[in-house]
């Protein structure tokens, strides 16, 4: 949970090789920057490489929703046409309470 | 560490890593499937591992980033080199060690996962008893392993760091006059479980949210997400959860049997929590776990008398959402076979979540009377 100031001092010096955006866990607790993403890779691929990074449950997929909209991204459509750079997005479960 | 009553020891200390066999019959049936133990599958005992050997010995100034783990199985005495159970070791920054003991079923996710396959393989049907072992594989010159590292590459050739963002802190109270105004629920005094603590107010506000599904026709699943401090006693090291609020879950997709969390939901409760940690007041704040009402008769599939139980389901999302949060919690408000209400409460014991008590006292802090 990082202000909007941090945010866009830290996008202003983008990776040059890829799409540099954050990833905040679904409880807050912790947040990366993800550095040098292909744009051209499904979102949905990017999402499941970054669950695995993060040791994350691999019993569930994972999604990215976008923090200002609180929208989720398409899985199937490239990761760059639906986050820009500095966009922060939060790293969340598709699942559900049975 | 001897378990002497059952003569049996652990293996030497090593680098070890886990196979599940995966068996329909339990007497020498052939073996259907294998599933490899992940780094990932090991994370709800590597974060138990940390509350019950460090946490709840006053060490808070560990964090689980700075642990290292290795498994030491300990074997069957029949030979056949499969694991009776485990041990999961940790290793501080100060190099002291500390044992956990784990029962072959805190990998049960493991051969949960391997029986989706050989469901959707039609190797199983659905709802089939299948069993499972332990396969202990000797890793030479591993090292132990770490939860987690700052800097990471991925397969995809991109790049994590992660941010250092500061918890909230832990929260100094001490324990023993609130445990002396309490109610217990369910709890077990032969077991020395973390305690939870719920304030009076926040329970009914759970219940509340969790059974508001009953009204409707047919009724659906609603529910709320528990917050309040985690908090360390000083007078005796303890470390314990308070729930003092709840978040209402709203915008969601509520059915009879699932409730889904919309990203509005998640917004909604990202903004109050957000606004509670920067409160002096509530700023250890955080998000402890979730309730939820199964507003149904018992299931005959569970072959349990409650609908207050924990499903796959939530199980999945519990370990999801709260994953490397040693006081996840989940609380199910269901009915009994009289359609009398019915509630328990789960927490991670054992790598899963398993049925515990909780206190509930008048208001948290005690000299706040608006809590």
């Amino acid at each position: 949970m990082k202000d909007a100031q941090q945010t866009k001092t830290t996008a202003e010096a983008p990776d040059a090789t890829g799409l540099n955006f954050y990833v905040t866990n679904v409880t807050g607790t912790r947040s990366f920057e993800a550095t040098g993403v292909d744009p051209t890779l499904p979102a949905d691929v990017v999402s499941q490489a970054v669950s695995v990074e993060l040791s994350l449950p691999q019993n569930v997929p994972w999604t990215f929703r976008r923090d200002d909209s609180a929208e989720y991204v398409d899985g199937l459509s490239p990761i760059g046409d639906q986050v820009e750079p500095g966009t922060r997005t939060t790293l969340t479960p598709k699942a559900h309470l049975g | 560490m001897t378990d002497k009553a059952a003569g049996i020891k652990p293996a030497a200390t090593d680098s070890w890593g886990l196979v599940l066999s995966i068996q329909l019959d339990p007497k020498n049936g052939p073996e259907a499937t294998r599933e490899t133990v992940t780094a990932a599958d090991l994370s709800e005992l590597q974060t138990e591992a940390w509350r019950e050997n460090w946490l709840r010995k006053g060490r808070t100034d560990v964090a689980l980033e700075n642990l290292s783990f290795e498994i030491v199985p300990v074997f069957n005495q029949n030979g056949n080199e499969t694991a009776s159970s485990l041990i999961l070791r940790s290793t501080g920054p100060d190099r002291s060690v500390e044992n956990l003991p784990f029962s072959i079923f805190a990998l049960s996710h493991v051969a949960s996962r391997a029986s989706e396959r050989l469901i959707a393989s039609g190797v199983l049907n659905a709802g089939d008893l299948y069993y499972y072992s332990v396969i202990p594989r000797h890793l030479a010159g591993n090292s132990p392993a770490s939860p987690a590292d700052t800097k990471k590459s991925s397969p995809g050739g991109f790049a994590l760091r992660e941010e250092k963002n500061a918890p909230p802190p832990y929260l100094q109270s001490p324990l023993p006059p609130l445990l002396r105004a309490a109610r217990a629920v369910n709890v077990d005094t032969e077991r020395k479980r973390y305690p939870v603590l719920y304030t009076a107010g926040a329970l009914a506000q759970a219940e509340r949210a969790a059974r508001r599904g009953a009204q409707f026709e047919p009724p659906v699943e609603t529910g709320a997400l528990l917050v309040g401090p985690i908090c360390t006693c000083p007078e005796t090291n303890e470390c314990f959860s308070v729930i003092t609020d709840v978040i209402e879950l709203l915008d969601t997709e509520a059915q009879t049997y699932s409730l889904t969390l919309s990203g509005r939901t998640w917004q909604r409760v990202e903004t109050v929590i957000r606004t509670m940690q920067n409160q002096p007041e509530t700023r250890c704040h955080r998000l402890i776990g979730q309730c939820h009402g199964h507003n149904f008769k018992p299931l005959e599939t569970t072959g349990m008398s409650t609908s207050a139980f924990v499903s796959a389901d939530d199980q999945l999302w519990n370990n999801a959402v709260f994953s490397r949060q040693p006081h996840q919690l989940c609380h199910i408000f269901g009915l009994d076979e009289d359609l009398h209400n019915d509630e328990r409460l789960f927490g991670l014991e054992d790598g899963r979540l398993l049925e515990r008590g909780y206190h509930v006292i008048p208001k948290f802090p005690p000299g706040n009377p608006g809590a």
